[in-house]
């Protein structure tokens, strides 16, 4: 049974987590996550396979707070902006306290032309601990229906 | 579109037309004198296919592909189209299976590509199936020639394409030699679709310059610099090309031809999580960056101790996608495994070093489309005679693709150097 604070943490953290990244917060993003957090996106044709390679993984914050540091300073993107719209999650409290969550996303993203497309669909699966009244990742893996990446992957999903 | 319309005004092909990543005649024409040509295509790895029946659907240039390994354990490859009406045979990405079986109307094939069966071949109660002399011994799945070299599958789908050892030169063999020296394993995949001209990404692979330039996560964390050792070597054709180089060669005094393009090449930032950038050698010489592409459709890659090939699959003029297959060997401990997937974060459609080259094609492909008398200019390495680069600041085999593909092509090119816009 999950309690109706815990549930509404989860709900903040997940809104916070796909606000962010369209509003081009990236640092404040990262603080979605616990230090020691997983943060990993995989096209679905891999895990249909059993194979591991990822599109995309950081293994702890760290290796996130380097990615929004490339981002930021060394690589070159497509211009955009993002736009998340995110499914009803799915919450499952699991014995060590965590709470397991599955959602679904849409990723639109708009170029400066005012032209948009959809970027990207498929799932999150969330693992998210809940200390105080703030909920944060432990883990976020992104599954991503639509692997064929349309021009490159720059910012996170 | 004629010859004509198409002018090459440089015979050391230091200007290439604009007009060849954009034409639809011009991109037929590629499709059957190159992908259908004398030409050697990357198909997949051995490894992919380790058991008998196991088969994979791939593309060359835009002709789906076939791979199977037959009960002998020999490879196959056939054009992915029933003999029939011509549906796609198989639609799945891999699997395994004793044959192939049309879902249209259940034709079905040996592993070995012979049709075997047919169903109502005499019809019922002695009304429809199969005419008298419908001969089914001689229908067979269109077959392409495969050749392997360690493990690599190639195709053709010509009888006079040169060997493949020949096709690929002892400068190219020995570079697969040294990555395919041992068993490998298959890690997965990525793809990319890239709204361009597939030699788009061609010319970016032969294009050493653009290394330390565009990708600015190599420069700024020293992974790849133009002023460290490295260069480029071609095959004696110069339609393949091998970019390389050392990690940590350079010194400060080289390091200073960066110049005014400071924001390429910033002293003061580290990673946090430094594994991302250690070579674990892994290779006796000190090389840490390979690409090489072959021509025409592939690229094998080392960068530090992350390994793939990149094979360009074709979408008409304007679109073509990017199929990555990470790999490592089977002796790899889980850390070395861990550590392979841990860097395949700098490659990809998401790599720290080559998430923007699918943007640079879009921007080139884009921009190019209305400048129909409009050409490339590629000087930087020097003009005139095509040959191998002791440095990282050239773009000679470029040169060298357009040189092999337009005798594929069967374009006349001016002799007049003078004439280059
Ligand atoms: S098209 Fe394949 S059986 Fe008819
Ligand atoms: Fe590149």
């Amino acid at each position: 049974m999950i309690s109706i604070e815990n549930r509404n943490a989860v709900t903040d953290l997940l809104a916070a987590a796909t606000l962010r990244l369209d509003e081009d917060e990236l640092e404040s993003w990262v603080e979605c996550f616990e230090e020691t957090a997983v943060y990993r996106i995989l096209s679905r044709e891999n895990v249909a396979r059993g194979l591991p390679l990822p599109l995309f993984q950081c293994d702890n914050k760290n290796m996130l707070r380097d990615r929004v540091l490339s981002l930021r300073k060394a690589n070159v993107t497509n211009p955009h902006r993002d736009c998340h719209v995110a499914g009803l999650p799915a919450l499952e409290a699991e014995a060590d306290g965590t709470i397991s969550v599955t959602s679904s996303y849409a990723l639109y993203q708009t170029d400066p032309d005012g032209v948009g497309r959809l970027f990207s669909v498929g799932r999150y699966r969330d693992r998210i601990r809940i200390a105080g009244s703030a909920a944060k990742f432990i883990e976020r893996v992104v599954i991503v229906d639509m692997f064929s990446i349309p021009t490159m992957l720059s910012t996170p999903i | 579109m004629s010859d004509r319309d198409i002018v090459w005004p440089a015979a050391d092909f230091s200007r290439v037309p604009f007009a060849v990543y954009h034409d639809p005649a011009i991109y037929r024409r590629e499709q059957e004198r190159l992908f259908r040509g004398p030409t050697w295509n990357y198909l997949g790895l051995a490894a992919e296919l380790a058991e008998p029946g196991d088969f994979l659907t791939t593309r060359l240039g835009e002709t789906p592909i076939l791979v199977t390994r037959a009960m002998d354990g020999r490879i196959h490859a056939f054009v992915n189209r029933c003999m029939h009406r011509g549906a796609q045979l198989r639609r799945e990405p891999c699997g395994n299976a004793k044959s192939h079986i049309c879902v249209y109307h259940q034709w079905s094939y040996g592993l070995d590509g012979s049709l075997r069966g047919v169903p109502f071949p005499k019809g019922v109660k002695g009304a429809g199936g199969l005419p008298a002399d419908f001969d089914r011994g001689a229908i067979h799945l269109e077959e392409l020639v495969v050749e392997l070299h360690k493990g690599v599958i190639f195709g053709t789908f010509s009888r006079h394409a040169e060997p493949l050892a020949d096709y690929l030169g002892p400068t190219v063999i020995s570079e697969l030699d040294r990555l395919f020296a041992k068993p490998i394993k298959i890690l997965g995949y990525q793809r990319q679709r890239i709204a361009g001209n597939w030699k788009l990404y061609n010319d970016n692979v032969r294009d050493p310059n653009h290394g330390g330039l565009l990708h600015m996560f190599h420069a700024t964390f020293g992974l790849y610099r133009l002023s460290q050792i490295g260069g480029a070597k071609m095959d004696a054709r110069h339609r393949h090309n091998i970019t390389y180089n050392q990690l940590g060669t350079d010194d400060a005094e080289a390091e200073g031809g960066y110049g005014d393009t400071d924001k390429v090449y910033q002293k003061g930032y580290r990673l946090q999580d430094m594994r991302m950038l250690q070579n674990r050698k892994e290779f006796p010489d000190p090389v840490t960056l390979v690409i090489l592409s072959v021509f025409p459709n592939c690229v094998f890659q080392q960068i530090a101790n992350s390994l793939c090939t990149r094979q360009i699959r074709t979408y008409g003029a304007d679109e073509m996608e990017l199929y990555w297959t990470y790999f490592g060997y089977q002796d790899d401990d889980p850390a070395m495994e861990d550590h392979r997937l841990r860097q395949s974060n700098l490659c990809g459609p998401g790599g720290y070093i080559s998430m923007e080259d699918g943007e640079a094609v879009e921007i080139v492909h884009r921009t190019t489309l209305p400048e129909r008398d409009g050409h490339a200019r590629v000087e930087i390495g020097g003009k005139g005679p095509i040959a191998d680069q002791p440095n990282l600041v050239s773009e000679v085999p470029i040169r060298g693709f357009y040189a092999y593909y337009c005798e594929l092509m069967g374009f006349d090119v001016e002799t007049v150097e003078g004439a280059a816009r």
